[in-house]
């Protein structure tokens, strides 16, 4: 189907639908790489964390914080996230979360092959951006 | 890692032998204020949560890691159950 | 991997210690025509590259194998520099 749409963008006359097709591809594509940007490393805020009691062993003395992703300039994001806390920070914190598991096993746990998939790696003092005043976060 | 409510239970006789004795549940994912997100997915259990809890869950690779031999396939496993909703501090 | 502009730095000093002596920047993903998408990245940068270029960014485990990134919590890094983008003989 993608290559018959491919050979008639070549003539003048497409069919409509064959043009929701492409802009479907379009936006498909474009979620997976919003989705891939999504995964990598992200700066947050800590707004809480949560008590589990029954939980995984290598979660032993662990904290689990409730961040929400902030952009660069400072305001909430629509994605929050659960992250194990390596660095000691505490809510209300702008932090640094890597969202691979073997960088966030090793740096919560000390030790690789645990079930987690996000960890708080550094606390922010501050980020500097091009073209805009210093935004102080802390 | 997120939050999520365990909404229900899946059962399946036929599946992959390593899921064999794995409960499989039905979660729909909440963000901090715990309102849902998102659309429901299936989950294998690995703390022995139960319908209606709220349970925290991991993605990716790393959720085959709380079973034997890392060889169980699965994407998305419950890693811990919250103790009760009053524990979700949200700083305001 | 992507290509990114660069948007800023990030200072922490509270961190990982294995992220020590590494240069955070805060990346935005473009498309090839040079125009913005939304959303950003933190990424280590492996380069020396500065403000107001464009960068190559990996993004995942894969961050882990760049050059002096051995064993370091990181899951996205900067490994070039951008001279020039060609698309369709453009």
């Amino acid at each position: 189907m993608p290559s018959l749409a491919f050979e008639s963008l070549d003539s003048t006359e497409i069919q409509t639908d064959q043009c929701h097709l492409w802009i479907l591809i379009v936006r498909v594509k474009r979620r997976h790489r919003l989705k891939s940007v999504l995964l990598a490393m992200i700066l947050a805020r800590v707004v809480g964390n949560i008590v589990a009691t029954q939980k995984n062993i290598r979660y032993e003395n662990a904290r689990v914080m409730l961040c929400q992703q902030i952009t660069p300039e400072g305001e909430d994001t629509s994605y929050s996230c659960l992250a194990l806390d390596s660095v000691d920070s505490g809510v209300g914190d702008t932090v640094l979360i890597v969202q691979e598991g073997w960088s966030a096993s090793t740096a919560s746990t000390g030790k690789a092959g645990a079930a987690i998939d996000s960890a708080i790696i550094g606390v922010v003092d501050r980020i500097d951006l091009l073209m805009s005043d210093t935004l102080n976060v802390r | 890692m997120q939050l999520a409510r365990v909404i229900g239970t899946v059962v399946a006789t036929v599946k992959n032998e390593s899921l064999h004795g794995r409960k499989l549940l039905v979660v729909q994912t909440v963000d901090r204020h715990l309102k849902e997100t998102g659309k429901p997915m299936v989950a294998v259990d690995s703390v022995g949560a139960g319908v209606g809890e709220l349970v925290f869950w991991c993605r990716g690779k790393e959720a085959s890691f709380p079973f034997k031999r890392d060889d169980t396939p699965t994407d998305c496993t419950i890693i811990g159950i919250v103790d009760s909703e009053s524990h979700v501090t949200n700083g305001k | 991997m992507i290509i990114a502009r660069i948007l800023g730095t990030v200072v922490a000093t509270q961190k990982d210690e294995r992220l020590s002596g590494k240069k955070l920047l805060i990346v935005r993903p473009i498309n090839v025509d040079g125009t913005d998408t939304t959303g950003y990245v933190v990424a280590v940068d492996t380069v020396g590259a500065g403000f107001h270029e464009r960068v190559l960014v990996v993004a995942g485990s894969s961050a882990r194998l760049a050059q002096g990134m051995k064993d370091a919590p990181v899951d996205a890094a900067i490994v070039g520099v951008i001279d020039s983008v060609e698309v369709n003989g453009d």
